[in-house]
């Protein structure tokens, strides 16, 4: 009976973990687009594509917040002046995405950018594409 | 009930859920498609329920054939396709998207496979120390 | 391997539904060990050897040494 629990255990747990490195993989092609597309219209590499998105007021909101997140979970140190200049602090209890830049997604990207612990990028960080 | 007529109720919920379901579709209404499925599903539970199936020595012994030629199919495919994606679709980001997910299928298979063989290695009386 | 269960079942007066009944088994089951296309496990053969009367050995041989 215990070999039969510890059986499931560890068939619950892999379950579990294909799921995570299945979304993982999901949010690093999420990121991956979002850096070719920047690259496209900007040039160089990703930190630099996305930060200048992140600095153009022309772009939509959208296109801003996503350039954003994606830096976020890129990590890279580089794209903090320009989340920095961004950020307030002043966090309201709505955003809309479209509407403003999200003052609570620069705030989960400069966390992540300045060290904080990414454990999704795990499964797609270190990709060409970047 | 017997097997016959089990097999003849379950081809007609299928249509009918099929049918209730197109229609659905076709009208664009999804609580018309969600209550279709959950009627043939109650549907198909009371059928069940009344039906005398028998899965006897035969029937396991077939269903352990099918289910190691799946196996042995599916995995290799999987991975063979994962690797075609990663080595062809390296200028398509979603193929690589996908690519990605297939080998992390892949990789789960094949653990599953191994923590299975090992449990019912256990079970079945073979220890190596033994 | 071969076997005699056609041949005692017949002896019987069973048919294969009722055989099947009585071993707890389909009747795909028994169409199958009757052709030789399935062989049963230990407790089934156990359990048709009893049903039979007999001696597995009297009901289950291999090619070379049918009775």
């Amino acid at each position: 009976m215990k070999q039969k629990l510890l059986y499931l255990l560890v068939v619950g747990a892999s379950i579990v973990l294909l799921l995570f490195v299945i979304s993982s993989s999901f949010i690093g092609y999420e990121v991956k687009t979002k850096c070719v597309q920047a690259r496209d219209r900007y040039g160089g590499d990703c930190v630099e594509a996305l930060s200048r998105v992140v600095d153009d007021e022309s772009s939509s909101f959208s296109s801003r917040n996503s350039a954003v997140w994606a830096l976020g979970q890129l990590g890279d140190a580089r794209g903090l002046s320009v989340l920095e200049k961004y950020y307030t602090g002043n966090i309201p209890t709505r955003e809309s995405w479209n509407g403003t830049l999200s003052q609570y997604e620069l705030k989960k990207a400069i966390k992540l950018v300045s060290g904080g612990f990414n454990i999704t990028a795990v499964a797609w960080r270190g990709s060409p594409t970047l | 009930m017997n097997l016959k007529k089990y097999k003849q109720v379950r081809v007609a919920v299928a249509l009918f859920v099929a049918a209730t379901v197109s229609t659905a579709v076709t009208n664009n209404n999804r609580l018309l498609a969600v209550t279709g499925v959950l009627v043939g599903m109650l549907f198909m539970i009371i059928a069940r329920s009344k039906t005398k199936i028998r899965i006897d020595e035969r029937e396991k012994a077939v269903r352990e054939k099918a289910a190691q030629y799946t196996y042995a199919i599916f995995a290799p495919t999987v991975g063979l396709a994962s690797f075609l994606l990663f080595t062809f679709g390296r200028d398509h980001l979603y193929l690589v998207a996908l690519g990605q997910v297939l080998a992390y299928l892949t990789l789960f298979l094949i653990s599953l496979y191994a923590l299975s063989y090992y449990y019912f290695n256990q079970k079945y009386g073979g220890r190596v120390d033994e | 391997m071969n076997n005699k269960v056609r041949v005692f079942r017949s002896m019987r007066g069973l048919t294969q539904e009722q055989l099947a009944e009585q071993l707890e088994v389909s009747r795909q089951t028994v169409i199958a060990i009757e052709s030789s296309r399935y062989l049963p496990s230990l407790p089934l053969a156990f359990k048709l050897a009893k049903l039979f009367n007999c001696r597995i050995e009297e009901l289950f041989f291999t090619n070379g040494s049918s009775k």
